[in-house]
């Protein structure tokens, strides 16, 4: 990656070389003029996510129908114009901007909850749609939808389903794919499919081809329509806050209590600095000077809850826990999540970039790679801020840096590879749920075989084999098909 | 360039997506807090111009400064303080916008011409010219001055300020004495809830003044005019400082957020910073003046003749002053009032001072939202404590054909206690 650092990011800020009037009328003859932009300054807001990769694209259409979305998937193809789809644009890796310019398709507008079958537990939703709207749409009713990745708020089902989202709870109730039972995709040549069923009950024994298209970033179809399997909220919770005297220390207890059997709804680990962050924020009442906390919710009917809890306590306490704290009041417990959803958001009060890791380790090796992203950090002299999905094993150390100093950047480049390198060491894997995107290209030949990426290659080809779609994302340049025609019409 | 403060905290998560008004009604990335912070980096670092992009600053302009970001940002970036130094580059550059010059500069900071316009307002309304706006052939080419005249309550009345003169004392021995600040849109636009409200504070013994100030300066603020600002603040503080008043009171949360952050206008670390920091602890938004200082006694009250009223948090109230359970304090002390809750009571009703007028499509939608969330809450009153919001409100409810009264609640409890019969009803 050669990108400069700018505007608390990187990446070719410049143009990538306009539209021509032509093109554009195409464009806004099918989502209509006013959803279709081609001004600098507009293209500006279409340039980034929630990565510090910033890329502009030449045009940005945000259609209100699905057959309008297909119709500029089929108008991208003819043309060979590279096609970036994008929901909220929260992805942390780069997978929502348009690395090679082109058609930026925002998916906002179709944000419709087409149908809630409580019966059935499933809801048919359109890709633009909210995961927060979703919930409480659901709530009422006595339903959620598991995979809440800390993005909720903002971020969309069609996101999450193209990047595989996890989530806080993924811990007990799984993460997208497994509740993901069916998909109407739009294919490179604009036209609408269906893998599995849109309507339960009407799935039928064929290959499962789902899967493939979960964490495949648009790389290979636009998810156009969803239909996802929806679960009872539990009657009760217990949640709370669990104090170390290091990082070490939280990461065993993590390692007890799945080895214990107790499988809660979430565990998550903080470290001291993001305690403080979060303290400054949101005025908790965390110890101060905490060096590590662990945050633990399980759920279920209720009776049975005081026993896990108590079992729960002694696990810490023998792991070397300093104090604990129990949520008191259902707004307690808002808070504290609130807290942690807040983590990414509030590393802005400590420097101005970031670069956000998502390696994933065995839980038994959990201990040794939180200490290891310390000594890592150490090391290179840099800050790099630990939070994890701890319950299943996903670290995301926030490797942060000021884009002003292009050296320190530099460190956080070779600090990534480190923790990188660290985690396939540990028998895991590079991302667990932010994707591959932009950020992780580079390292897609470290944890996987020329014979592994040549059956994703040839997925890619067999489904894209112009290349329009999201490129430049999750294969390495010698793994992307060929592009058919010339950038930018 | 300064104001800036923590743009550079901003990690672009996407959280002000869930909250801005702009955005949802838009659903364009262009048009939320995260967007407008980038753009507004580009500026900073010489991509853009703030003496000749003109499409910055119409996207810089586009913000309702309503806050709800702020309050939703892990980081709490400040992207309403942003936005104004933003604006203050922009004018110092490019000069202000013409509507800025001839509305907040031409009138607002002459109070005597605001007079006349009232009185213009007021013989629009009662000559024909009003009705001709609603000939069907005019209507179509006016359509745009057909909303504007949404604005108009209709059975405008003289400002507040022609009936109010010197100190008006209670019937006994005054509690406490108040300096009454009267806002412009309060003046012209809320003249009988200014009396109601008046006479609610004289029957509990308050002794109100009434020093001529002129405007708060927050419009001048808003539009990136600090030195406008700056000479109404120093103006202002100056009245109300020759006055021994043991509490500054207004029915306007704008005019109240102002006064309390005067040292800002007039320049925190200056020598009149200092002096006009005191005054701060002494302003008091009207509805937590009357929940909080002097009480609402249970006795007395009769019902006022609605059975649901639903509120609407204006920002500068809600995360201005965080002002939140005093106006609600004095609708449920109101006998036979429901209080129904409304769905996003506390998120921008696109008012936003006279955005309505200078982005007159965005602010028709934030209203067309507000309208049809009020509408499906079932309430037969609105009520509210800001005259831009009462405004806006009505406008909106009246377009989409669901038209209510709109209310301060203080105006409503006069009429409880028999001090008003309309409660501010014009």
């Amino acid at each position: 990656m050669d990108e400069r650092p700018v505007n608390g990011g990187y990446g070719g800020h410049e143009r990538q070389g306009g539209f021509g009037p032509h093109n554009l009328k195409a464009l806004a003859d099918i989502v209509g003029r006013e959803y279709c932009r081609s001004h600098p300054v507009d293209l500006e807001s279409y340039s980034y996510d929630s990565s510090p990769f910033i890329y502009s694209p030449a045009a940005v259409v945000i259609p209100g129908t699905i057959e309008e979305m297909a119709q500029v998937v089929s108008l991208c193809r003819r043309h060979g114009w590279p096609l970036t789809c994008r929901g909220a644009g929260t992805s942390l890796s780069g997978g929502a901007v348009a690395r090679l310019g082109g058609v930026m398709l925002s998916t906002t507008r179709l944000n419709r909850l087409v149908e809630i079958d409580p019966l059935e537990e499933t809801v048919l939703v359109e890709c633009g749609l909210v995961n927060l709207e979703l919930q409480k749409a659901l709530a009422p009713l006595g339903y959620m939808y598991p995979p809440d990745p800390a993005s909720q708020k903002a971020s969309t089902l069609g996101g999450n389903v193209a990047e595989n989202a996890g989530g806080i709870k993924g811990v007990k109730y799984g993460i997208t794919k497994h509740h993901v039972l069916g998909l109407e995709l739009i294919l490179d040549d604009g036209s609408l499919v269906r893998t599995g069923a849109l309507k339960r009950g009407l799935e039928f024994n064929e290959p499962d081809l789902t899967g493939i298209f979960l964490a495949s970033e648009g790389t290979l179809a636009l998810v156009a329509r969803a239909l996802l399997r929806i679960t009872p909220l539990p009657a009760a919770f217990r949640t709370m806050s669990v104090v170390f005297d290091s990082l070490r220390d939280a990461g065993q207890a993590v390692a007890s209590i799945i080895g214990e059997g107790i499988i809660p709804t979430a565990l998550e680990i903080m470290d001291k600095r993001l305690i403080a962050a979060l303290e400054d924020y949101l005025r908790l009442g965390f110890p101060a000077g905490a060096e590590a906390m662990l945050l633990i919710e399980i759920d279920g009917l209720g009776p049975e809850l005081d026993a896990q809890l108590a079992r729960l306590k002694e696990v810490c306490f023998k792991a070397g826990a300093v104090s604990l704290a129990e949520a008191e009041s259902e707004a307690d417990r808002e808070k504290l999540w609130l807290a942690r959803r807040s983590g990414n958001g509030a590393m802005g009060r400590l420097k101005p970039g970031s670069l956000v890791q998502d390696v994933t380790v065995p839980i038994s090796s959990l201990p040794a790679m939180l200490a290891e992203v310390q000594g890592i950090a150490d090391r290179h002299g840099i800050v790099i801020v630990q939070m994890a999905h701890a319950g299943d094993g996903n670290l995301h150390p926030h490797i942060l840096f000021d884009p002003a100093d292009p050296l320190e950047y530099a460190r956080c480049l070779k600090a990534s590879a480190d923790i990188f390198a660290a985690a396939l060491r540990h028998g895991g894997t590079i991302t667990g749920e932010h994707g591959i995107g932009l950020e992780k290209v580079d390292f897609m030949a470290v944890e996987f075989t020329e014979a592994e990426l040549g059956l994703m290659a040839a997925v890619k080809s067999g489904m894209d084999p112009t290349g329009i779609l999201n490129p430049g994302k999750v294969l390495p340049r010698k793994w992307q098909p060929r592009r058919g025609k010339g950038h930018n019409g | 360039m300064q104001g800036y403060g923590d743009i550079y905290r901003c990690t672009r998560c996407g959280f002000c997506q869930s909250v801005c008004p702009t955005y949802l009604h838009s659903l364009d990335e262009a048009q939320v807090a995260r967007g407008r912070v980038h753009l507004t980096r580009l500026l900073l670092e010489g991509k853009y111009d703030f003496t000749k992009d003109r499409e910055v600053a119409g996207k810089v302009d586009a913000c309702l400064l309503c806050g709800a970001c702020v309050a939703a940002c892990p980081a709490e970036v400040r992207t309403d303080d942003i936005m104004v130094a933003a604006r203050s580059d922009f004018a110092a550059n490019r000069g202000l916008r013409l509507f800025h010059r001839l509305v907040y500069g031409g009138l607002l900071s002459r109070q005597e011409r605001l007079a006349r316009v009232s009185a213009l307002l007021r013989l629009y309304e009662r000559t024909g010219a009003r009705g001709l706006l609603y000939g069907k052939t005019l209507r179509r080419a006016l359509s745009r001055l057909v909303y504007f005249d949404s604005f108009l309550p209709g059975g405008l009345s003289r400002p507040a300020r022609a009936g109010l003169g010197q100190a008006l004392r209670p019937a006994g021995k005054p509690r406490i004495k108040v300096a009454y600040f009267l806002g412009c849109a309060s003046n012209v636009f809320w003249a009988p809830t200014v009396r109601a409200s008046v006479a609610y504070l004289l029957s509990r013994g308050a002794e109100v003044s009434f020093p001529p100030t002129g405007c708060c300066g927050e419009p001048h603020r808003g539009a990136g005019d600090l030195e406008g600002a700056r000479a109404l603040g120093l103006g202002n503080s100056g009245l109300i400082f020759r006055g021994e008043f043991e509490a500054i009171v207004t029915d306007c949360p704008t005019c109240a957020r102002a006064l309390r952050r005067y040292d800002w206008f007039v320049g925190a670390d200056s020598r009149e910073g200092e002096r006009v920091r005191g005054l701060a602890g002494k302003v008091m938004e009207l509805n937590s003046f009357v929940a909080e200082r002097l009480g609402i006694p249970a006795g007395g009250l009769r019902p006022v003749g609605h059975g649901r009223v639903t509120y609407h948090d204006p920002c500068h109230a809600v995360r201005g002053l965080g002002v939140r359970e005093a106006p609600r304090a004095i609708l449920s002390a109101i006998p036979g009032l429901g209080l129904a809750e409304l769905d996003g009571a506390d998120s921008c009703c696109g008012g936003a001072g006279a955005y309505g007028f200078t982005h007159p499509a965005m602010s028709g939608r934030i209203a067309a939202g507000k309208a049809a969330r009020i509408a499906r809450g079932g309430a037969d009153l609105v009520s509210t404590s800001c005259p831009a919001c009462a405004l806006q409100l009505g406008a909106g409810l009246k377009r989409a054909g669901h038209p209510l009264p709109v209310r301060h609640p203080v105006g409503l409890l006069a009429a409880s206690a028999g001090l008003c019969p309309g409660g501010g009803e014009p």
